[in-house]
């Protein structure tokens, strides 16, 4: 005799209602550091392994393209603050405006591991979880690019998945849009430019959206996806004081 | 008349095969069999129309006695199918021939036209002698046939399994008609006919079954069906339509001929003609789906639709038996016009794998594909061919099928259990061959016309030969007639069933009132009101193909029309037309094809025909019993190689004949201990028989 319907009842409903409240669960999102007007600002930046952090005038400056959140620049006596919002998604730079009215409550992603650790992966597969469950926002994953509205790209883009992006973005029909995700895509992020991988998505195909983030967490992905339809707002990559 | 012109013809053909010259001989060889072959079409067609029975040749020979051959309509028929699938075939024989030097092409020739003059022969044979004789003559020929290539071991050892399986289901067939002669005191066919109703059951049913099994291994029925994909498979590929076309047509007409009078006072009889050919149906499919040779594939599929057709008279033979003609009737129209259907789309599809053969070298379906774009005129056939075996409409497969399967239901007026269980399984199993057949022939074409070519010789296919292409051409034309036509079709097969199961079952098939309302019975105008159906001549403008039964309390209605299917399809391609014109208008984009991102798409990675059908091998697995057979080379302790053969055997191979060549060699090696090879022990062994004979004989006085 099995008991889950009842303990299923019991426990209630456990999806977040984010984008519509604000998510209040602690560790949703390993959260990023602040440009802070920091008087020991040389110092600060020497902690960043990946060079996220420059110095300028009036302190630190984040780029959050590069920020891996390794939390080195959490601590200590040179520490930045750190934030926890999910808001992460950038814009890419092309000048598309966002899918339109009709793709609001249906957008189709095509999902592509273009040599990635697994981390990014892992973060996206808990969209489909019962806790993010992204069918409420009307948005699924499709196997053929053929279906797919968007493509989600992440990794470092290896030599052997170029023809592959390639191809699958040539398959979408219009219009289309891409969004790399994690740094990896952006820059190459750990693994950088180098024999095996091209280091960018964008040196392959039109990227729309970058989602940041090493991984970014899987809210920062739903962010990023509902930006696709002008649902939520892209901020700044580069973090002034 | 018709006949001695046609006969000289045919004879005419091989001999100018003798004259000197690589093409013109053979050109003219061509012209003067295919005026003999059409000859005998009017013949075929003069014969359906003529009398019942008229008198050709009537022979009293000494001792063997009495060698008649008489002109009947169902044998005109057979006669028609025959010369019309050896009219179309002929092109493409003669062209083969040229490749044989004087002397072997005039065999070959002779050998062909001997096979279609035994065949005219036995469907008009009217006496044991005649029937035995051209039975074994065709037999010969096919032998012929089937070896005349012996550069390989194949075409002779699949010869020769024919030749000993045929010449064991005549005996079983002769064994049958020597015993029905016997009990009736006559030879000839009609006087044994006439005699069958104070004979015993227990006879008839014995006699029923040996002439049924004997004479239906001819048809591939189970369990002598090995032979067929063997020989089929091997022949050479301008002989195998008329092997697959023309030549299973006689083991059909063999035992409706015995068997027919029979049934009709022995049910039990029929059931098992209808349970065995739905058993071979299957059986047939089965195989046919595991198959990777496009010929034997075809010759599998050969089986099953002997399967339907032989179901189609069993079912009409028991209807007939339990006192219901009208329906007997109607499942006999079906199993005749199954036959005609074979002989049509199986020559068709046979031409279509013989050309394939020459314009790529090989009919192995591993090695073809996307033929469409290199031969699209014979792929066109070709798929033609395949909608009409698999029973799409508007092809005649459609037709015969939906007779049967329609048929088959109304066993509820037969109120006997065991019937209606027997027939409610044999519904069921040619339900399922229809579906797998299906799968079968969208395997056969998609894998040979469609996709990435396999192989170079696929990809550099040549042009496909005219004396191929054009017959094709002729026989899809027929096939989409065959299919279009069924109302014009029924009533002359209506006439020819009307003998075997005593009642013409046209007026209820295709009944005259469609096209005069005011001809409606009444009571079936009621009842037709009742059930919101309105009849008329703008209703049905064709004269409309009805399966109804007023005998029961509801009345039953099954309703085909070939104007309105005509119609409905002229309306959906239309609608199709339109959608794909407003498609084109409006934007649209063209594109790489999505292979899920691979650097190429290299034809070993597309599906194959055994992809395909992967799962019928592992629903049936259980009844394929796959096993694998492993080749080792060896050197010394060491294995070089190692190759590993999935290996499905046929399960009357496995069910039937194994068991009995396996008893046979047993009492073989128990006989053969007895052989030491010393003169002695022989000697031993003649004084013992000496004296046990001495004691026989001395107690016999005593």
């Amino acid at each position: 005799m099995s008991f889950w319907p009842y303990f299923g009842l019991k426990r209630g409903i456990k999806t977040t209602s984010w984008p519509s409240a604000k998510e209040q669960s602690p560790g949703i999102t390993p959260g990023r550091p602040r440009s802070a007007s920091n008087a020991s600002s040389n110092a600060t930046t020497q902690l960043c392994p990946t060079g996220a952090l420059h110095p300028v005038e009036t302190g630190v400056s984040v780029d959050l393209t590069h920020c891996i959140h390794c939390q080195r620049c959490r601590q200590g006596p040179h520490a930045l603050p750190w934030e926890d919002d999910v808001a992460w998604t950038v814009n890419a730079g092309t000048a598309l405006s966002p899918l339109g009215y009709r793709f609001r409550r249906s957008l189709h992603v095509r999902y592509i591991d273009a040599g990635a650790c697994g981390a990014c992966i892992n973060e996206a597969r808990l969209l489909d979880a019962p806790v993010y469950n992204l069918h409420r926002l009307g948005i699924f994953i499709t196997a053929s690019p053929r279906d797919a509205d968007v493509l989600l790209v992440a990794g470092p883009i290896t030599n052997a998945m170029c023809t592959a992006v390639r191809k699958a973005y040539s398959a979408m029909p219009h219009p289309k849009r891409v969004v790399g995700m994690g740094v990896c895509a952006i820059n190459g992020g750990i693994f950088g430019e180098n024999f095996a991988c091209v280091g960018g998505l964008q040196k392959i195909v039109p990227v729309d959206l970058w989602i940041p983030g090493c991984p970014p967490p899987p809210l920062a992905i739903l962010h990023g996806l509902l930006a696709v339809v002008g649902r939520t707002q892209c901020t700044t990559a580069e973090e002034l004081p | 008349m018709l006949y001695v012109l046609a006969y000289l013809l045919f004879a005419s053909g091989p001999l100018l095969a003798l004259l000197p010259g690589r093409r013109i001989p053979l050109i003219f060889a061509w012209i003067t069999m295919t005026a003999g072959c059409v000859l005998m079409i009017v013949q075929g067609a003069l014969a359906v129309g003529g009398p019942v029975e008229q008198s050709l040749i009537r022979w009293a020979l000494p001792i063997i006695g009495t060698f008649d051959f008489v002109q009947t309509p169902l044998g005109g028929l057979l006669i028609l199918i025959t010369a019309v699938v050896f009219a179309t075939a002929l092109p493409f024989v003669t062209r083969d021939a040229t490749v044989f030097s004087t002397g072997r092409r005039t065999l070959f020739l002779a050998i062909v036209m001997l096979t279609l003059v035994s065949m005219i022969g036995f469907f008009s044979a009217s006496t044991i002698v005649s029937f035995i004789f051209s039975w074994e003559l065709a037999a010969l020929a096919i032998w012929g046939l089937i070896t005349f290539e012996t550069r390989h071991s194949k075409p002779v050892a699949a010869g020769l399994l024919t030749m000993a399986l045929s010449e064991l289901g005549s005996l079983v067939g002769l064994a049958s008609l020597l015993l029905l002669a016997g009990a009736a005191g006559t030879t000839q066919l009609n006087g044994i006919a006439a005699a069958i109703p104070h004979l015993s059951p227990m006879l008839l049913l014995i006699t029923g079954l040996l002439a049924f099994f004997g004479f239906g291994m001819k048809a591939g029925i189970v369990p002598l069906n090995v032979w067929l994909p063997a020989a089929h498979g091997t022949a050479p590929r301008s002989i195998s339509p008329i092997l697959s076309g023309a030549t299973l047509n006689l083991g059909l007409y063999a035992f409706l001929r015995i068997d027919a009078p029979i049934a009709l006072h022995q049910p039990d009889l029929g059931l098992v003609i209808l349970a065995s050919g739905a058993l071979t149906a299957l059986i047939g499919i089965l195989y046919a789906l595991v198959e990777r040779d496009m010929k034997r594939l075809l010759a599998q599929s050969s089986v099953e639709n002997m399967g339907i057709a032989t179901a189609g008279i069993g079912a009409g033979l028991t209807f007939a038996a339990y006192g219901h003609p009208l329906l007997g009737g109607i499942s006999m129209v079906a199993g005749l016009y199954h036959m005609i259907n074979h002989s049509t789309f199986k020559t068709l599809l046979f031409l279509g794998a013989g050309g394939i053969e020459v314009a790529t070298g090989t009919h192995n379906l591993d090695q073809l594909g996307g033929l469409m774009r290199r031969l699209p005129v014979l792929g066109g056939f070709f798929l033609a061919g395949a909608f009409a075996i698999a029973a799409l409409p508007p092809f005649n497969g459609f037709v015969s099928e939906w007779l049967l399967l329609e048929s088959l239901l109304r066993v509820v007026e037969i109120p006997v259990v065991p019937v209606r269980i027997a027939f409610a399984i044999s519904g069921a199993v040619l339900a399922l061959t229809s579906g797998l057949a299906l799968t079968c022939f969208i395997m056969l074409s998609g894998s040979a016309l469609m996709g990435l070519p396999r192989t170079a010789q696929a990809a550099g296919a040549r042009r496909a030969p005219h004396s191929v292409v054009i017959p094709m051409g002729i026989l899809t034309l027929l096939s989409l007639l065959l299919g279009l036509a069924a109302t014009v079709i029924i009533p002359v097969l209506g006439r020819l069933a009307a003998p075997l199961v005593g009642a013409d079952p046209t007026a209820t098939l295709v009944p005259a009132f469609f096209h005069n309302t005011s001809r409606i019975p009444r009571a079936v105008q009621q009842a037709l009101d009742a059930i919101g159906a309105h009849v008329g001549a703008v209703f049905m403008p064709v004269r409309s193909l009805i399966v109804m039964h007023l005998d029961s309390t509801a009345p039953v209605v099954y309703a085909m029309s070939a104007a309105l299917t005509g119609v409905v399809l002229a309306l959906m391609l239309g609608g199709v037309w339109l959608v794909a014109r407003g498609l084109r208008r409006r934007r649209s984009s063209r594109n790489i094809l999505w292979d899920a991102g691979l650097a190429r798409l290299r034809p070993e990675m597309t599906y194959t025909a055994t992809t395909f059908v992967a799962p019928v091998r592992v629903i049936f697995a259980g009844f394929f019993h796959p096993h694998i057979e492993v080749e080792e080379e060896r050197q010394g302790a060491f294995v070089l190689t190692r190759s590993y053969r999935g290996v499905i055997a046929n399960i009357s191979d496995r069910a039937v004949l194994s068991p009995i060549i396996g008893g046979a060699m047993a009492i073989a090696t128990l006989l053969a201990r007895m052989h030491k090879g010393r003169m002695n022990t022989y000697a031993g062994y003649i004084l013992l028989a000496m004296v046990l004979l001495l004691v026989i004989v001395a107690a016999g006085r005593g």
